[in-house]
């Protein structure tokens, strides 16, 4: 047989082994199934976001979507304007849903000048057969006004007490708020909760919380005030840390720091909770040592342009390197960088590293050993 | 000798191409990883497929391979694995040799690369005319199946987890009776792009390798000594390989040492041969990152089988 014959015949069984590749990788395309469109009637029900902390930044609705059938596509849009300015819009796909789903939808983190949010969302649903429904809150001409807020109040009345509340904007996770009751108060008092910025340096304090991290800030105005009764009081502590562990205490000066006991840990919320009996600055501090995974990013995988790794609790002195899986490093970050201790994909040299599985260790300088896990970051 | 100036010629005004992108193009195969990576003038076994898919032609029995790894060991936190598999099927040297491989690299709950590779490599010097007593010359090519896994944070829950799409290698190989080999492996050459948000095209991968082969090192009085080199070239960074072998105890016992310049390797093979001509090799590689702190190194064991 011609060598060139033969050639062309290995090469045939080639592109045939690839063709039959291709139609296994697609098969999905041929599947069918007849589905009669259900797409409405359909709702939306959702609680409207009336702040968001300037602190924590971040506003992430949640809305349930009900409607009468199974395996809908949906795409969910947060629609919204930040002062006023030009149409953003965050989107959440999902498919094959059914009946009622939950979404949640977040803006990027706003910027500490930013004054004020408008959002509105609004729902796609499709079915097999292609019929698509639009929905809208409020609706698909108006948009819910947001301030962005670092403080709330409100008046405790001395007989019937009362609940200040500051909302965190995301409804993801909890909010902070004081629930004082009645006799707390000799006269009614005008309670005010702020969220303050994180000093650059932790203060220290010596009572078992040495040199750990400070995550939240606030204070209960006015100052000095030793309640009737104890109030329940719950502070929101954000999603910059992926600590487990915590401490509340409180200050009159922000110098000399006490810890309050008999605080209790919500990690779904991200909430600690406790009785106070005074007003005063609280701070919400990671608890004692930490353990490895306190140090971690909390997030495992990085979209270009999307987050960041961010490296939690470290401070002066310490570092992270990021390797490839060859074994190269590519980037050390160090505590005098600009951006601080997070990894948005880039080498030292500034471009992006591609996309691929990444490899971190952490030095703590009172730690003995380095810090290691792995990360992924894709385009 | 003017034809393979002209290869040559060929070969370097390829070797400028540049791409961005992902996926690992080390760790494949444990011979070659015993011998740093340095395989592309070498490949000869059911490891080139991934090295250079023109070296299958040299086979001359069919060959399955498998291999299991561990990386960076020691280290908490890190759990990675690279799986090799590859099988070649000589069929004669006027049709030439038909190979299948497939690779992965994967963290648990994190990201995962697979490559799916069905291959051919013929030698040339019937078409070229040239005599094989002076050099063999091979030619292969790949077609490749690529896909990356990833497990998403919720937040980032609106992309798909798996992208994939094909692209292809080719390669070649030329053989000289005075031990010299020189080969050449161009690698998803078509640049796919395999981003979920994002164009990310998977680089282009040039190398070149060169390699040299004794049965008896003069001076050293090494048995089946081989040497080798790979250029490789990526993102327009250029990175070098280094590879050592030999074969004691009659050719049965393989000893390799190599590495990059983010790594040390050593390894060792041993062959038990059976009847009608079968044979059942072990491989162990050890690789010693030179960068990443406290790990213990990455731990590759290979078998492979031959059989007429």
């Amino acid at each position: 047989m011609n060598n060139k014959i033969i050639c062309l015949l290995s090469s045939l069984v080639i592109v045939i082994f690839a063709a039959v590749f291709s139609y296994a990788a697609d098969y999905k395309v041929f599947s069918a199934e007849i589905v009669f469109s259900s797409v409405t009637p359909a709702s939306i029900t959702h609680s409207a976001i009336t702040t968001v902390s300037s602190i924590n930044g971040i506003l992430k609705a949640k809305a349930y979507v009900d409607f009468g059938s199974n395996n809908l596509s949906a795409v969910a849009d947060l629609r919204y304007y930040v002062n006023g300015q030009s149409l953003n819009i965050s989107t959440v796909s999902k498919g094959a849903i059914n009946h009622r789903t939950e979404f949640y939808i977040a803006t990027p983190k706003l910027n500490s000048s930013d004054t004020s949010v408008s959002y509105q969302l609004k729902i796609t649903l499709q079915d097999s057969s292609g019929s698509t429904s639009y929905l809208y809150w409020p609706s698909s001409s108006t948009y819910q006004s947001v301030n962005i807020v670092n403080s709330s109040s409100n008046v405790v009345t001395a007989s019937g007490g009362g609940t200040v509340k500051f909302e965190s904007g995301n409804q993801q996770y909890g909010d902070t708020e004081i629930v004082f009751s009645s006799g707390t108060f000799a006269t009614d008092q005008t309670i005010t909760i702020t969220e303050l910025t994180l000093p650059s340096m932790s203060p220290s304090y010596s009572g078992g919380v040495s040199t750990s991290q400070m995550v939240a800030l606030y204070s209960v105005t006015p100052l000095g005030i030793t309640l009737g009764a104890p109030a329940r009081a719950t502070f929101y502590y954000g999603t910059e840390t992926s600590a487990t562990r915590f401490e509340l205490m409180r200050s009159d000066d922000q110098i000399t720091w006490e810890k309050v006991s008999n605080v209790t840990t919500d990690l779904t919320n991200k909430t600690v909770s406790a009785d106070i009996t005074k007003t005063g600055y609280y701070a919400i501090y990671v608890s004692g040592s930490l353990s490895d995974n306190d140090y971690r990013p909390a997030k495992r995988v990085v979209v270009q342009g999307r987050d960041v790794f961010k490296f939690n609790n470290l401070s002066d002195g310490d570092s992270v390197k990021i390797y490839n899986v060859n074994g190269k490093r590519i980037r050390e970050i160090k505590s005098g960088d600009a951006e601080g201790f997070k990894w948005d994909g880039r080498r030292d040299s500034g471009s992006y590293a591609e996309s691929g599985t990444y490899i971190y260790q952490i030095k703590v300088k009172d730690k003995g050993k380095l810090i290691s896990g792995t990360i992924a970051f894709v385009k | 000798m003017k034809k393979i100036i002209i290869i040559t010629a060929v070969i370097m005004t390829m070797v400028i191409i540049k791409a961005e992108g992902a996926f690992v193009d080390t760790y494949w195969g444990v011979r070659a990883l015993g011998m740093g990576g340095a395989f592309t003038a070498v490949a000869n076994d059911s490891n080139a497929p991934l090295y250079n898919i023109a070296g299958t032609a040299n086979a001359t029995q069919q060959e399955v391979t498998l291999m299991g790894s561990r990386l960076f060991t020691g280290l908490e936190g890190v759990e990675i694995g690279a799986n090799y598999f590859g099988y070649i099927h000589p069929m004669s040297e006027e049709y030439g040799t038909i190979s299948f491989a497939w690779s992965s690299i994967s963290t648990p709950g994190l990201r995962r690369e697979d490559t799916f590779n069905a291959g051919y490599a013929r030698y040339l010097n019937d078409v070229m005319m040239i005599d094989r007593e002076v050099v063999n010359i091979s030619a292969g090519v790949n077609i490749k199946y690529l896909t990356q896994e990833v497990k998403f944070d919720e937040e980032d829950s609106d992309l798909a987890n798996t992208k994939g799409a094909f692209t292809g290698d080719i390669g070649l190989l030329a053989q000289f009776n005075n031990g010299i080999s020189v080969g050449y492996s161009s690698k998803y050459i078509t640049s796919p792009d395999i981003g979920f948000v994002y164009e990310d095209k998977v680089s282009n991968v040039n190398v070149i390798g060169l390699s040299y082969y004794n049965e008896q090192l003069p001076v050293l009085k090494i048995p089946y000594f081989t040497i080798a080199m790979d250029i490789l070239m990526r993102d327009g960074e250029t990175s070098t390989r280094i590879g050592l072998e030999t074969y004691v105890i009659e050719g049965k016992l393989a000893i390799r040492a190599g590495g990059r310049e983010e790594a040390f390797d050593l390894g060792f093979g041993y062959e038990f041969t059976f009847a009608n001509n079968t044979k059942l090799i072990i491989d162990y590689a050890l690789e010693l990152p030179m960068e990443v702190e406290e790990t213990m190194g990455s731990h590759f064991v290979g078998l492979s089988f031959r059989f007429d």
